[in-house]
């Protein structure tokens, strides 16, 4: 939130805008944060809150175990506000305690988090002088599949945690590498990777859903 | 035959000079696509573009991370009732907020 000069203190008649992914902390915006203020918090729920439920529906948390996670997230978020220095935006910040708490809901739920992506994998995908060993198709038919929710969520449903969040961060919020590569506490060549694998995975998942569906 | 075999030989490993010093391999592409960003320099970014121009194997990934872009956002979008979120909002609101007495 940007400063403008002399300060007072904000009360629940006033009017905050900003944009979550862009706001910068500053004393301004950490005295909101410690205080509470209602405006301020229903500012940052309604910017924050459906990018939160994105990132629960990809990776198959929804309805009230979706609001069990993301309640989880913020009480976090407030617990340990003195450790947030603003070195990331606030909503991808948020989206760290959130992967986590994912990664935690999984584990109790006794769901496997594996770990299948290795730089081997990408380089495996290219012959020695970097051409494709397997050259991809055009992704036409991918698209005959666009009303189809359900088959979608299921393809989905075949990532893992990492892959989702990297994938839906990246192509789906926009967010930039580095950001992500903090929520996700890895470097960029496995963001890569990751990326890489989602796409191929999404890819060969839906392609088998149109021939099973229209053929 | 052998002489035409070795000309060939030949001339494809200098069509691959040429095509690596102006195109970029398949490979550093398929890097810049995932990651979503376009070379820094305009050199690099001539040599991206002509080879997703000549390239349709390239040409078709990008497409793909397009499609896949514009399918899943719009799923997710769909799947996600704006009347929950406002409940949810709400809930979050009473627990955690500190009404202001001023």
């Amino acid at each position: 939130m940007k400063n403008t000069g002399k300060q007072r203190p904000l009360k629940q008649s006033d009017t905050i805008s900003f944009s979550a992914s862009e706001i910068a902390l500053d004393d301004e915006t950490m005295s909101l944060l410690k205080s509470r203020n209602p405006k301020f918090l229903e500012t940052l729920f309604v910017e924050v809150n459906p990018y939160l439920l994105r990132v629960c529906l990809s990776n198959s948390i929804r309805d009230e175990k979706a609001d069990e996670v993301i309640h989880q997230t913020w009480e976090t978020f407030f617990l340990n506000l003195e450790k947030f220095e603003g070195r990331a935006q606030i909503r991808t910040y948020i989206c760290g305690i959130l992967f986590n708490k994912i990664r935690e809901f999984r584990r109790e739920q006794g769901r496997t988090v594996y770990r299948e992506d290795s730089e081997e994998m990408f380089e495996q995908a290219f012959g020695s002088d970097g051409w494709w060993k397997r050259v991809p198709q055009s992704p036409h038919r991918i698209l005959e599949l666009r009303q189809a929710t359900d088959l979608i969520e299921e393809c989905l449903d075949g990532l893992s945690e990492q892959q989702k969040t990297a994938f839906v961060m990246k192509e789906v919020e926009d967010e930039n590498s580095d950001e992500i590569c903090n929520v996700l506490g890895v470097n960029v060549t496995h963001l890569r990777v990751l990326l890489f694998r989602a796409k191929d995975k999404l890819r060969m998942c839906l392609e088998g859903k149109v021939s099973a569906e229209y053929e | 035959m052998s002489d035409a075999v070795n000309f060939g030989e030949r001339l494809k490993h200098y069509w691959h000079e040429v095509y690596y010093f102006f195109f970029r391999r398949c490979k550093d592409v398929a890097e810049l696509i995932d990651l979503g960003e376009e070379p820094a320099t305009l050199m690099g970014r001539i040599r991206y573009r002509l080879h997703i121009a000549f390239c349709k194997a390239c040409r078709n990934y990008l497409n793909l991370t397009q499609v896949l872009r514009e399918v899943i956002r719009e799923t997710l979008r769909k799947s996600i009732d704006p009347a929950r979120i406002d409940q949810l909002n709400q809930k979050l609101l009473q627990k955690l907020s500190k009404r202001d007495k001023s």
